[in-house]
């Protein structure tokens, strides 16, 4: 952040929206935000002034602590809210602003100078220490800090430079800006003069995104940085005085002062701020007295930036802002995701450092090897772009196409035995070099760490380390320190050292070199003795894992239910008396658009019955039919059968045998085979199936063996008939079953079902052939247009079987005639015929009564008259008919 | 009578698919695809020699026979197993219904949802076996073809053979379990529907649509309601390590989908009407 002016800070708040000048002492009211501009000093003792823009999150209850949150670089203000409303709900009065030189703010890009950014976050300070809505302690405003990257240096420094502020928590910052943007070369500790490298593909990056949408080349920079970035871009060196202006923009200046409980996090995936700038600063803390934590996440500029570390800082905030709890010394680490593993959050006692509490010595074969540095060499290797993420597969994916043009002349690898057994790499690994260069001068070398997995190599993150030493033409050893990272290496992974001669993320050298390297020694791999480790992916969430258990309970509580449901139509009632095969009574359907098909039907069939159930097309007989067979159910009415219910799926369903609506098989299948299939569903045993018996009746000779696909409709239709009497059933239901059978077999079937009935069992058939009817049944049902119109035995409905019909030329004098006779009686029946019932008078004494009266007899039939009576039932109730 | 008789019982429905082309055709395509696959392969020619860092899939199948058995399932997993699953559960009512046979079972009296029930332990019983014929197939072919190699991690370590079957037989498991939606609509639309290619179709219908809606990023979170949303979990197997969270996720998704289906399917079924 930037903040200029020691504030001694008159402070012009500038409401945009409504003032709210005393806010109540406490109250629970609702969450709310104002933004406004602070005025603050252009710099410390001027009198020239500039607005920053900044939020104020108040939250629900007040009064509260208060969290100051600081932007990263190329932010604004708009860009923490997301983080500002999670602190406002966890109960924080939250103050976030844009640091000078970005967005709205007014003023220079300082880097977080000691003559900027940090006086104006003083003054932020000094907004909340007048809020009321501010918790006070002790007199003091309780104000905490919380930064990432540009804004975590300044919360460092702000904690370091302002009493007031109570903890301090720093991200993925740096210790030390000239370590960091142009890092000292490996192997130089100790020379006389510290070569440095410039680390220009992060820090172009950043000069790019503070000078976004500017017209001139320097943006919103102060001119001394914009002339230290120009002149370091450009291959020159830095100077003493470049040194103390990044000095001043550095919290190693500061810590020295800083009191306030501090927690550190750093990324592992981090080339720009890597773990060693954390650990400048822990121990600067350390020596300062501070009480400090730090934590290594997997993340970092490389990867994901800060992402998930906010439970860490709200668990920091809740312990060390809104309570003073002493600080654990505990140091919690990632290890990331390897080949065979996942990423692992492990717990140390306490912080070791970047040499880690023990080291492996692993041996790296190679021999000696020339790298060259071709002049101008292009490309120079990839190890990582900025901005391109190592923390995600595409981004790794990208990474190593990329890697896969580095010229193989510019690099040496070395690579160990693969390993036998696990190791975890958490530090800084290091490595002696033996360096020959062809001409005496200085080598630029970069030394990189990966581990290889079969084919597949992945760069272990952190990137690489910078030597740039002076040599003589005999060459020397160079011990380089590799950036501290965390690494898990599996069994069967290999360690590869690779030192290349170019890289792209640094500056690199313009000059030809011919270096021969070689190794001196293992390499020591530092590790950390850990107290816990838990898995931090891989493992479905403990949510899933419940809502999975859930949803099988759920599964089964449905599966019992259905099984209770299932058994409350389920056994038959044991009736001690046996009712009649079936009794319909009050049955009502009317289908989806409002067709009644069905409208209050109701007869009873006795024992040993065939009853016909009569009726035109659409009278309602198969619908009613369905209903007994539980295929529909009724809108009203109810349905027995041998006194026992008969609904869908009903158990007493098990004496009836239906045949509805014509035959359905599994046509490729033989006949034989369905019924078998049939009878297997009923669950019974074949002994009960009758099957040769019922074979019989279907009278398919050879052909039951074949496909059903083949069978003519008059087989399909005896087989259906025959499936229906499968089990020999007590009651059966047969709609329409002479359809498409011929004469012969249609006589046949009448004795069947005459033979069936003889045997006590009852037979229902629906027919609209009437004299099929009359020749089969006992009784009979009429139905038309959905009602029951006359049910009762044929005899009852369609007169006696010795019933005379007598054509006649005057039909009411032949009346006459035949009652003088001595008839038992005699009616006129339509037009030129009587009906007579002769009762003990012969025929021929009927017809010559008639003709001694002088009528004509022009015919003489003998028989029922179920045509007649049907239609005159069916004319009843349609006149129009 | 004495005790209650069990009303069509599994090997009888069992019986009764398999006697049905339709569903020996589709687990034949199933059975039969790695060596169709295997054929396709043969007519490319060899794979380049140096498979090193190669990102392309058909060439890092043919590097060991577990590898194969691994590339036919991430072939198959996705859209074939759906459509199989589809013609299988599309098939259970309305298959019977078009065939008027429907009526018949139910006078049996088989009871609705005992019906239902045991058509949905047969499909279930033979998609299972068709996708571990699929693998066992798969990982024959390869295994003939390629060597008794175990699963190449793409940019990761190759597999012992015994840890790769056990990963090969974990990713049928997962295939199968994203397929629950799947199966739990092709139950529903059979009931509903009374044509068995119309219950199949609306599932491959569902499918796409599903996929189609996965793509736009615009609606976020809301993919995760997707039922395809998760219908690549069983990936996680084929990769080290193994992220056990999108399965446990699939898992969940699917278990949900096939409840409120399954459920919606039983209760419209056990109310039907049923003609024809």
């Amino acid at each position: 952040m930037r903040r200029l002016r020691i504030a001694a800070v008159a402070i012009v708040v500038a409401v945009l929206g409504a003032l709210a000048p005393s806010a109540p002492a406490l109250a629970a009211g609702t969450p709310s935000t104002r933004s406004f501009f602070v005025t603050v000093p252009d710099a410390p003792g001027s009198g020239t002034t500039i607005r920053l823009d900044a939020t104020l999150y108040t939250p629900a209850v007040t009064p509260a602590p208060a969290v100051l949150l600081a932007h990263g670089f190329g932010q604004t203000k708009a860009d923490l809210a997301p983080e500002a409303r999670r602190l406002q709900g966890e109960g924080y009065v939250v103050l976030a602003y844009t640091a000078r030189g970005f967005g709205s703010s007014g003023g220079l890009i300082g880097l977080d100078s000691l003559d900027g950014e940090v006086p104006d976050a003083r003054a932020m300070v000094d907004v909340l220490a007048t809020d009321h809505a501010v918790e006070r302690r002790s007199g003091s405003p309780v104000v905490g800090v919380v930064g990432g990257s540009y804004g975590g240096a300044l919360a460092l420094m702000l904690g370091a430079t302002d009493p007031r502020i109570v903890t301090v928590v720093a991200a993925i910052t740096w210790n030390d800006l000239a370590d960091a943007l142009a890092p000292p070369s490996a192997g130089t500790a100790g020379s006389a003069t510290t070569r440095r490298d410039f680390k220009v593909g992060w820090a172009s990056r950043l000069f790019g995104a503070g000078i976004a949408g500017a017209t001139t080349g320097c943006g919103r920079f102060t001119p001394a940085f914009c002339d230290l970035y120009h002149r370091l871009v450009t291959g020159g060196t830095a100077t003493p005085a470049d040194l103390a202006l990044l000095a001043r923009s550095s919290p190693s200046s500061v810590l020295s002062r800083m009191k306030a409980p501090t927690l550190l996090l750093q990324g592992i995936q981090d080339r720009l701020f890597g773990l060693d700038q954390a650990d400048a600063n822990e121990r600067q803390l350390v020596a300062a007295g501070a009480p400090v934590q730090v934590g290594w996440f997997d993340g970092g500029h490389d990867g994901g930036g800060t992402a998930g570390t906010d439970g860490e800082i709200d668990r920091w905030l809740a312990a060390h802002l809104r309570t003073a709890s002493p600080v654990s010394s505990r140091f919690a680490f990632a290890v990331p995701a390897s080949a065979t593993a996942f990423g692992e959050s492990r717990t140390a006692a306490r912080y070791p450092g970047l040499r880690g509490t023990g080291s492996i010595a692993v041996r790296l074969h190679g021999g000696a090897q020339t790298v060259v540095n071709p002049p101008g060499g292009l490309p120079a290797s990839v190890t990582g772009i900025p901005g391109l993420g190592t923390g995600t597969s595409v981004g790794r994916t990208a990474s190593s196409l990329l890697a896969a043009a580095n010229p193989p002349a510019e690099a040496a690898a070395f690579a160990s035995a693969t390993l036998t057994s696990p190791a975890v790499l958490a530090g800084a690994a290091t490595v002696r070099l033996r360096v020959e260069p062809a001409a005496v001068g200085t080598v630029v070398l970069y030394v990189q760490l990966s581990a290889r997995t079969g084919d597949a190599v992945r760069a272990l993150p952190g990137g690489v380390a910078p030597v740039r030493v002076d040599l003589p033409a005999s060459g020397g050893e160079v011990t380089v320190t590799l950036p501290a990272t965390v690494w898990r290496f599996t069994p069967g992974d290999q360690v590869v050292l690779t030192v290349r001669t170019s890289d792209s993320q640094f500056l690199g050298s313009p000059t030809p070199a011919s270096d021969r390297i070689a190794l001196d020694g293992p390499i020591s791999l530092p590790s950390v003795a850990v107290v816990a480790a838990k898995p931090t992916a891989g493992l479905p969430t403990t949510g899933v894992l419940i809502g999975i258990g859930a949803a099988l309970l759920v599964a089964v509580l449905l599966l019992v239910l259905a099984a209770l449901l299932g058994r409350r139509t389920g056994p038959a009632p044991e009736v001690a008396e046996e009712g009649p095969p079936l009794e319909l009574a009050g049955l009502v359907k009317r289908f989806r658009g409002g067709f009644l098909a069905v409208d209050d039907v109701g007869f009873t069939v006795q024992r040993g019955q065939v009853l016909g159930l009569l009726g035109e097309n659409g009278a309602g007989k198969t619908t009613t039919l369905r209903m007994v067979a539980g295929l529909l159910r009724p809108d009203a009415g109810t349905l027995s059968a041998f006194g026992a219910p008969l609904g869908p799926g009903s158990p007493v369903l098990d004496r009836i045998g239906c045949f509805i609506e014509g035959p359905g098989f599994l046509t490729h299948l033989s006949g034989r085979r369905n019924l078998e299939l049939y009878w297997a569903a009923t669950g019974r045993p074949l002994r009960d199936a009758h099957l040769e018996e019922v074979l019989r009746v279907a009278d398919l000779g050879a052909a039951i063996h074949k496909r059903v696909a083949g069978y003519s409709q008059g087989m399909r239709q005896r087989l259906g008939i025959a499936q229906a009497m499968l089990g020999l059933p007590d009651l059966l239901v047969l709609d329409e079953p002479t359809n498409g059978l011929d004469p012969p077999q249609i006589t046949a079937l009448r004795g069947v079902l005459h033979r069936y009935a003889a045997a006590g069992r009852t037979v229902v058939v629906s027919s609209h052939l009437l004299g099929e009817v009359e020749r089969t049944c006992s009784h009979v049902v009429v139905m038309s247009h959905g009602r029951l119109v006359a049910a009762g035995p044929v005899a009852t409905i369609a007169g006696e079987a010795d019933e005379l019909v007598i054509g006649a030329t005057d039909a009411a004098a032949a009346v006459a005639a035949a009652l003088a006779a001595g008839v038992a009686s005699a009616a006129p029946a339509g037009e030129g015929s009587v009906r007579v019932v002769p009762g003990g008078v012969p025929t021929e004494a009927v017809v010559a009564a008639l003709v001694g009266a002088g009528v004509g007899v022009t015919s003489v039939g003998r028989g029922r008259h179920l045509e007649e009576a049907f239609l005159e039932l069916i004319g009843a109730t349609e006149p129009s008919a | 009578m004495t005790g209650r008789p069990v009303r069509l019982p599994f090997r009888v429905e069992l019986a009764r698919q398999l006697s049905q082309w339709r569903v020996r055709i589709a687990l034949g395509v199933l059975a039969l695809l790695p060596v169709v696959v295997r054929i396709a392969l043969l007519i490319g020619g060899p794979p380049p020699s140096s498979s090193r860092g190669t990102t392309d899939l058909t060439a890092l199948a043919q590097v060991s026979g577990a590898t194969f058995a691994a590339f036919v399932l991430v072939l198959t997993g996705g859209f074939l197993a759906t459509l199989v699953a589809a013609l299988l559960f599309g098939d259970l009512i309305a298959g019977e219904a078009s065939r008027s046979t429907l009526k018949y079972l139910l006078t049996v009296p088989v009871p609705r949802l005992r019906l239902l029930g045991v058509k949905v332990q047969v499909a279930t019983v033979l998609l299972l076996a068709g996708l571990i014929a699929l693998t066992g197939v798969a990982l024959l072919v390869g295994v003939l073809s390629y060597g008794p190699g175990g699963l190449q991690v793409p940019g990761g370590p190759r597999l012992e053979l015994g840890d790769s079957v056990l990963r090969l037989l974990a990713t049928t498991g997962a295939a199968a379990a994203g397929l629950l939606w799947a199966a739990a609509l092709g139950t529903l639309l059979t009931v509903v529907s009374d044509s068995p290619l119309a219950a199949a179709g609306g599932v491959v219908l569902a499918s796409i649509l599903s996929r189609i809606l996965d793509q736009i990023p615009a609606l976020g979170d809301l993919r995760v309601a997707l039922p395809t949303h998760y219908s690549t979990s069983f990936h996680a197997f084929l990769t080290t390590p193994v992220d056990l969270g999108p399965v446990a996720d699939g898992v969940l998704s699917g278990l949900i989908w096939a409840i409120v289906l399954g459920t919606i399917a039983a209760w419209r079924f056990s109310r039907k009407d049923v003609s024809g």
